[in-house]
C-alpha cells in the first residue's frame, strides 16, 4: 500500500511538472510571438488558462500529501480525534466537489470551446478528478510511510 | 438564516482546523443545502470559474521569479549593497535589514518568501553583532510587509483578479506606501538604536556604493521591467510575470547557480505553493456568490450609514475590522474572505477603489503582525530561533509606527493614487 502511494505521488509530481512547464512555455511563446514571430497563436490563451486549472487540480493532492494546506492552526493539534475530523471534514468537501464535478463534466460534454473545438468537458473534467485524488490523499496519510514523514512538523 | 449557516459552520471548521479552502467550500454547501433553492452544480461551476482566469497564472510565475532570483544569489547582493548604503546610519544593521526588504520586494511577491530570505540571511549576522535577537526578529518581521506592497505582489493579483481592477494601476499604486512604510520603520529604529544594542558600520565610500550597487542592479531592474511592462502596455501581468522568470532564469545561469536539478525542484515548489492559495479562490467562490446574493454587502452598507456618513470614519471601522480578520487568518485567505464583503461598501461610500485596495492590503498585513497570532513574527522567530513571548514588548513601538503608517495611507489617499494617475 505505502509503496503504491509513493509511487503514485511521483507520477503526480511528474504530471503536475508537465502541466506547469508546458503552462510557462506556451505565456513564453506568446510572448515571443507578439514581438518576434507573428503567428496566429489565437489559441494559447485558452489552452493557458486550461492548464493552470489542471495544475491547480492536480497539485491539491499533493498540497494534501505534503500537509502544505493553508489552515489555522489554533489550541492543542494533537488531540486524538483533532486531526480525523478535519480529514473528515475535507474529504466531506471533496466528496460533494467531485460528485457534483462528475455531473458538471456531462453537462459540458457537448459544449465545444470557441478557438480549441476541444469539448469543455475536458476543461471542467480536472475538478472531479482532483477533488478524488485528494480524497485518496487525505487517505494515504495514515499510511505508516507518511506518517513518519510528517511527524514533528 | 443563510448568512449565518454560512459564517457559523465556516468560523467552526476554521476553529477546528480544516484547510481554509475546504472551510469556506463546505460551509457555503451547507448553507446552499439548508436554502435549497439552488442544486449544488453551482458549485463546481463557481470552483471552475473562478480559477479559469488569465490574471491568476501571475501567481506561479511571480514565486517562482522570486525563488529563482533567491538561490541564484540576488538577496546577498541586496544585503551588500544596503549595507553600504545605510549600514552607517544609527542602528546599523537594522537599517540594512529594512533597506534589503524593501529592496527584495521587487522581486518577491510575499512577506513570507521575504522573511525566510532577508531573515534567513540577516538575523544570524544581527545576532552576531550584538543586537538582541527579539529585536531583529521583530525588525524582519515588520519590514517583511514591503515585500507584497511594493510589486510584484501576490496579494495585488488576487485583488485585481477577483475585482477586475487593473493590476499594473494596483502595482504603482503600492510603491508609495512601501517607501512611507519603509521610512517609519526606519525612523524607529534609529530612535531606539541604544535600546537594540546596534552597532554601525563605517560609512562607504562613493566607489563601494557604486560597485555593490552594480551587483544588485538585477534586483533593481525587475520591478521597472515589470512595472514599466504592464503600465506601458507592452505586456500583461501575467507575460510580466514569464518576463520575470526568464529573467531569473538568464541570471541564475550567469551566476552559474542554477542546474536542472534545481530548477526542477523550484519549478515544482512554485507549483505546490501556488496551488495552495488558488485553491483557496476555488473554495471561496461558492462563498463569495452566497454572500453576494444574500445581499450581506448592502445591509451593512446601510447599518454603516445609520451609524456615520463621514468616509473616513467607515475606512477606520474597516481597518479594524481587518485587524481583527488578519489576526487569525493568513493574509491572502483573509484578503479573499473580505473583498467581495468590502468592495461593495466601498462602492456606496464613493470611495477611489485603488485607494481602498492599497489600505484593505496594507491592514490585512498588519493583522499578520497583530498578536496573539502574529503570523509573520511567529515565522521569524522560527527562523532564528527566538522565543515569541519575548517579541511582545519590543513589537510594540514597532506597531505603533505601522498604524501611524497606516493611518498616513488611510487620509492621505494621494499617497496611492498619484502614481497610477500619472502613468
Amino acid at each position: 500500500m505505502g509503496q503504491a502511494a509513493k509511487l503514485a505521488e511521483t507520477v503526480l509530481t511528474w504530471i503536475v511538472g508537465a502541466i506547469f512547464i508546458a503552462m510557462l512555455s506556451l505565456i513564453f511563446l506568446q510572448v515571443l510571438n507578439r514581438f518576434v514571430l507573428g503567428w496566429p497563436l489565437f489559441w494559447t490563451e485558452e489552452v493557458v488558462r486550461m492548464l493552470l486549472v489542471w495544475s491547480v487540480m492536480m497539485a491539491v493532492p499533493l498540497v494534501t500529501l505534503r500537509r502544505k494546506e493553508i489552515a489555522v492552526e489554533m489550541g492543542p493539534m494533537d488531540l486524538p480525534w483533532r486531526r480525523p475530523l478535519i480529514d473528515l471534514m475535507s474529504v466531506a468537501f471533496c466528496l460533494v466537489l467531485a460528485w457534483h464535478g462528475v455531473q458538471f463534466f456531462q453537462r459540458t460534454l457537448p459544449a465545444i470551446s470557441p478557438t480549441l473545438g476541444l469539448s469543455r468537458g475536458w476543461f471542467v473534467a480536472a475538478i472531479p478528478l482532483g477533488a478524488g485524488l485528494t480524497i485518496l490523499a487525505t487517505a494515504a496519510r495514515y499510511l505508516p510511510v507518511y506518517r513518519t514523514d510528517t511527524q514533528g512538523q | 438564516m443563510t448568512i449565518l449557516i454560512l459564517f457559523g459552520s465556516f468560523i467552526l471548521l476554521l476553529a477546528l482546523g480544516v484547510p481554509i479552502a475546504f472551510s469556506m467550500g463546505l460551509s457555503a454547501v451547507l448553507a446552499l443545502l439548508f436554502d435549497g433553492s439552488v442544486p449544488l452544480l453551482i458549485l463546481p461551476q463557481r470552483f471552475f470559474s473562478s480559477l479559469d482566469s488569465f490574471p491568476l497564472l501571475a501567481i506561479p510565475l511571480f514565486i517562482l521569479a522570486g525563488n529563482l532570483m533567491n538561490v541564484a544569489g540576488i538577496t546577498e547582493a541586496i544585503v551588500g549593497f544596503a549595507r553600504r548604503l545605510v549600514g552607517h546610519i544609527r542602528g546599523g544593521l537594522g537599517q540594512v535589514n529594512i533597506v534589503t526588504s524593501l529592496l527584495f520586494s521587487g522581486i518577491s511577491g510575499s512577506a513570507t518568501a521575504d522573511i525566510a530570505a532577508v531573515g534567513g540571511m540577516l538575523m544570524p549576522a544581527m545576532e552576531r553583532e550584538g543586537y538582541k535577537p527579539e529585536w531583529s526578529a521583530v525588525i524582519t518581521a515588520s519590514s517583511a510587509i514591503i515585500g507584497p506592497i511594493i510589486p510584484p505582489s501576490i496579494l495585488m493579483v488576487v485583488y485585481g483578479a477577483m475585482t477586475g481592477l487593473s493590476i499594473g494601476d494596483l502595482f504603482l499604486a503600492g510603491i508609495v506606501p512601501g517607501l512611507v512604510i519603509a521610512a517609519c520603520l526606519m525612523a524607529l529604529v534609529w530612535v531606539k538604536a541604544d535600546e537594540i544594542g546596534a552597532p554601525r558600520y563605517q560609512r562607504a565610500s562613493m566607489r563601494e556604493i557604486g560597485g555593490s550597487f552594480v551587483t544588485a542592479m538585477p534586483a533593481l531592474v525587475m520591478p521597472v521591467l515589470i512595472v514599466g511592462g504592464i503600465q506601458s502596455g507592452i505586456f500583461t501581468p501575467t507575460e510580466a510575470g514569464i518576463v520575470a522568470v526568464v529573467y531569473g532564469l538568464l541570471y541564475g545561469v550567469l551566476t552559474g547557480k542554477l542546474g536542472l536539478r534545481n530548477t526542477g525542484r523550484f519549478l515544482m515548489d512554485a507549483a505546490i505553493s501556488s496551488a495552495s492559495i488558488l485553491v483557496i479562490l476555488g473554495g471561496a467562490a461558492l462563498f463569495s456568490w452566497l454572500i453576494a446574493r444574500e445581499g450581506l454587502p448592502r445591509q451593512i452598507a446601510g447599518f454603516l450609514f445609520t451609524l456615520t456618513e463621514n468616509g473616513y470614519v467607515v475606512l477606520l471601522l474597516v481597518a479594524l475590522f481587518l485587524l481583527v480578520i488578519g489576526m487569525f487568518v493568513e493574509t491572502i485567505s483573509a484578503l479573499i474572505l473580505v473583498v467581495p464583503i468590502l468592495t461593495p461598501i466601498a462602492a456606496s461610500y464613493g470611495f477611489d477603489p485603488i485607494h481602498f485596495a492599497i489600505v484593505t492590503v496594507v491592514t490585512v498585513l498588519l493583522g499578520a503582525l497583530t498578536p496573539p497570532v502574529a503570523i509573520l513574527l511567529l515565522l521569524a522567530c522560527r527562523i532564528g530561533d527566538v522565543p515569541y513571548a519575548k517579541t511582545m514588548r519590543p513589537l510594540v513601538p514597532f506597531f505603533i509606527v505601522l498604524l501611524c503608517g497606516l493611518a498616513l495611507i488611510i487620509y492621505v489617499p494621494a499617497l496611492t493614487t498619484t502614481l497610477p494617475n500619472l502613468f
